[in-house]
């Protein structure tokens, strides 16, 4: 593929009009948000200095002799956590592949080389449906996995299963599309040819390009089971008993020492599981080389088998993939190894409803049907009814998840660009891309590899954390206010972008800044004269993709507390159980996610044809 | 009769790849296409592997005319014709015993495919390995493609389209990315393979000396067109000059 030159900074203007465009709009949300109102007094009086005494013990002094210690209640709702991501995601890969399946064109009989004079039918079936999967799809992305928990909850029962699954819906959708988009990333030379020794396209597609994809494939599962587990712990805020229930309750009674051990251990959990899936990535990547040659003898059933048992096979994938089947099995069956945990289908004893499930469903729907409509029996009144709710708060709220959205992710390009070179591998280093820079003392060594590791773990922790947690904590600690969750937000994007763009720089071409710096220019103008500028393209790609998902979260924060569409759809169920007004608000959160993924799409389109 | 093509023309938009072409290849015959980049020798194999349909002219491979078959005929004489593309359209993560086992997947309905690529059956295995011993490079069936070298990877791509049980075997370029002696060794192994088994064999090349010393018949192609046709002591510097001369139209 021909290689298009891309424009450097210095060069042309275009690079710093979209800095420049990125200050003005940062302004501009400012404007739309309004000031940050001064700190509530009193409100975070020791929480800073618990964090170094965290504690296993019980802080409130009125509990009954009976209760389960806190060590031990942690731990189990750790584990809940880690059970219902492992449920969440074994129903959401399945789902995940087969969508994928259905979203891709690539087994199709059109891709048949030569001969395709002769139509088949089934193209004209093939392509509506793949239209109808990819519109259910980001269908099912498009409505946060907590706003699939609140309906479902609502209209099934409190039970876990429900939130299970409320977790595996858009979490199928981002795995079929991830997916889908890995398969058609691989190169097809290996299909075609199958298609042209006689497979059918199916079976081409399925012996090629599966195993092309399968690593890429594996290790964004492996990243989004670390999103599950995020999103499982966020559960606990909506009453379901994960981590962050613990985490709600801790705040609530400023028991700060209890609060800061649920956080760590959370984070120690989280951060595992990352760096699991970076050694992954790094093992798939390796190509595994014959270390021992077998002594063939003359039979040759003995040869093969003595050629499989010594071939290079990769242990950590193995154990990782049966530590999986049996985890997931675990947190299906906890009754198999005699483990005491809750029914899937039980409710906890705090909302035991009285009515039944088909019940509840149907009295959902019915609350559902807008007030107006109920009333009158009539779809006329819908439309004044819409726009009335879109006039009163609608469009406000709309506005403000946007503009929450932009501000954080600006916010976060800005830091991770002034820490990016401080993570590289390639320039925080005594000798930057192994470029011998004068005698080195081992102080000046160590202390470039720490820096290197400590930015780096930085970026790890702040992604470890998810931003509904964070967001919970500073509306607490600041008062509330759209900037403590527009920090949230900034803040987990921090760690995100920070590995992304990482990744971007040290997969860049580095002939051009070892020239530099061979010419006598530092670290610091290498990584602004050569690695900005040459991988710029690539980082807007990765913004948008980030600002995609910004709008998806900023939906939801707005819950606790700011006027946004998520303060709505939880006032509207909270107070007035007006499922009708909440399903308005979702259903505005769904089309501007729709949106922002068809522009952020486009966008990312042209700027990797740029 | 293996192959028979008569006024064989293809274009590409206004570009004529293949000028009224007009060829007989009997079944077992060995034949090198020789001639300078972008003569036609990929486009004319694509053809005769019917992966192109000619733009005009009649086209029979095994005694059946590829244009008028339907799509499941096609298939099923796609599996006589193995193909060696110049860039070997191996799937490189997988092991090499897999690479071989893709071959033979025109034989196979999708439900043994999956069965298959789960774990190959015994005697599968064993057909694997006997090929690829032939290959010379039986040790490595249970290596990863990508960890072979370049002309290991050729041998495994060898396997596998001998695995197809052929009639007729086309490879494009063969040796075009291996050294001397490793191309000597390429060209020997395809022409003592398909003389065994008594495959007709296509091979383009680069170079006359190779051809010469392997092939009985030499095919010379210059910009579309059949320059010579005749064995390799019937060709004389002359021919081989107007081969490789670049005329002033086409600088």
């Amino acid at each position: 593929m021909a290689e298009f030159p891309r424009r450097p900074l210095l060069k042309g203007h275009g690079h710093k009009w979209i800095v420049l465009a990125m200050i003005a709009l940062l302004f501009g949300c400012r404007l739309i948000l309004g000031p940050m109102p001064p700190a509530p007094p009193g409100g975070q009086e020791g929480f800073f200095s618990a964090a170094l005494h965290p504690t296993l013990t019980d802080q409130s002094q009125s509990l009954p002799e009976d209760a389960t210690p806190f060590a031990k209640r942690i731990c189990t709702e750790m584990a809940t956590t880690l059970r219902y991501a492992f449920i969440a995601m074994s129903m959401a890969v399945p789902a995940g592949v087969l969508l994928g399946f259905f979203a891709s064109s690539k087994w199709w009989p059109s891709v048949i080389t030569g001969y395709h004079g002769r139509r088949s039918l089934l193209l004209l079936l093939l392509r509506p449906m793949q239209i109808g999967v990819r519109f259910f799809i980001t269908l099912m992305r498009s409505i946060h996995e907590l706003i699939w928990a609140i309906l479902f909850l609502a209209a099934l029962g409190h039970e876990p299963i429900t939130a299970c699954v409320a977790l595996a819906l858009p979490f199928a959708g981002t795995l079929a599309k991830v997916f889908s988009e890995i398969i058609d990333e691989q190169s097809e030379d290996a299909r075609d040819h199958l298609i042209a020794s006689g497979a059918s396209p199916i079976q081409a597609f399925l012996a090629s390009l599966v195993p092309q994809a399968f690593p890429d494939m594996a290790t964004y599962t492996l990243y989004r089971f670390e999103c599950a587990l995020r999103s499982s712990a966020v559960l606990g805020f909506i009453g379901i008993e994960t981590i962050g229930l613990s985490i709600s309750r801790s705040f609530e009674n400023h028991f700060y020492n209890e609060l800061w051990a649920e956080l760590y251990l959370l984070l120690a959990v989280i951060m595992v599981v990352d760096m699991l899936g970076s050694l992954l990535r790094k093992r798939l990547n390796r190509i595994p080389q014959r270390k021992k040659s077998p002594e063939l003898t003359g039979a040759r059933l003995q040869n093969i088998k003595r050629l499989k048992s010594t071939a290079p096979r990769s242990m950590m994938a193995r154990t990782l993939m049966w530590s999986t089947v049996l985890l997931v099995t675990i947190s299906w069956f906890p009754g198999m190894i005699q483990l005491d945990a809750q029914a899937l289908t039980k409710a906890n004893e705090s909302s035991i409803g009285q009515l039944s499930r088909g019940e509840k469903i149907s009295h959902f729907l019915t609350k559902m049907t807008p007030q107006p409509v109920r009333e009158s029996d009539s779809w006329g009144e819908l439309t004044p009814w819409a726009s009335a709710l879109w006039r009163e708060n609608g469009s406000e709220a709309l506005t403000n998840t946007v503009a929450m959205a932009t501000a954080a992710i600006i916010l976060s390009a800005f830091a991770v660009w002034l820490f990016l070179p401080w993570a590289s591998r390639t320039l925080a280093s005594a000798k930057p891309m192994g470029i011998f820079q004068g005698r080195e003392s081992i102080l000046m060594r160590v202390t470039w590899n720490c820096c290197g590791f400590l930015t780096r773990m930085t970026f790890i922790m702040s992604r470890a954390i998810p931003e509904y947690i964070y967001a919970y904590l500073l509306i607490g600690l600041l008062g509330i206010s759209a900037w403590p969750l527009v920090l949230a937000l900034a803040l987990h994007n921090f760690g995100i972008l920070g590995r992304l763009w990482g990744e971007v720089i040290e997969n860049q071409p580095a002939a051009n800044a070892r020239q530099l710096m061979l010419a006598g220019s530092g670290r610091f103008q290498c990584y602004f004269a050569s690695y900005i500028p040459l991988s710029f393209n690539r980082f807007l790609m990765y913004l948008f993709y980030r600002w995609e998902t910004c709008v998806r979260e900023a939906t939801i924060l707005g819950m606790l507390g700011f006027a946004s569409l998520g303060l709505h759809i939880q006032l509207a169920r909270n107070f007035s159980r007006a499922y009708d007004e909440m399903f308005f608000y979702v259903l505005l959160g769904a089309s501007v996610i729709f949106i922002g993924d068809l522009i952020s799409v486009y966008l990312r389109r042209s700027l990797a044809r740029a | 009769m293996s192959l028979h093509l008569s006024k064989i023309t293809r274009e590409f938009g206004s570009i004529r790849a293949l000028d009224c072409i007009s060829l007989d290849i009997e079944s077992g015959e060995q034949v090198a296409l020789i001639g300078p980049s972008g003569c036609g020798k990929t486009t004319l194999l694509k053809v005769m592997g019917t992966q192109l349909s000619p733009s005009s002219g009649s086209l029979a491979v095994l005694g059946k005319t590829p244009t008028q078959l339907g799509a499941r005929e096609i298939k099923q004489l796609r599996t006589r014709i193995a193909m060696i593309p110049q860039y070997l359209g191996l799937v490189y993560n997988i092991s090499a015993l897999r690479n071989v086992l893709n071959g033979g997947l025109g034989e196979i309905n999708l439900l043994r495919t999956v069965r298959q690529m789960i774990r190959p059956s015994r005697k599968e295995t064993l057909q694997v390995y006997d090929l690829l011993e032939r290959a010379g490079i039986g040790e490595k069936i249970y290596d990863r493609t990508d960890s072979l070298s370049g002309g290991q990877q050729q041998r495994v791509a060898v396997a596998r389209a001998l695995y197809q049980r052929p009639c007729i075997l086309l490879a494009d370029e063969p040796v075009s990315s291996v050294d001397p002696a490793r191309a000597h060794d390429t060209i020997k192994l395809l022409t003592k393979l398909s003389r065994e088994e008594g495959i007709t064999l296509v091979v383009s090349l680069h170079n006359l000396d190779l051809a010469r010393e392997f092939f009985p018949r030499l095919i010379g192609l210059r910009s579309g067109c059949v320059a010579f046709d005749c064995s390799p002591s019937d060709l004389n510097e002359e021919v081989c000059k107007t081969l490789y001369h670049i005329s002033p139209d086409h600088g």
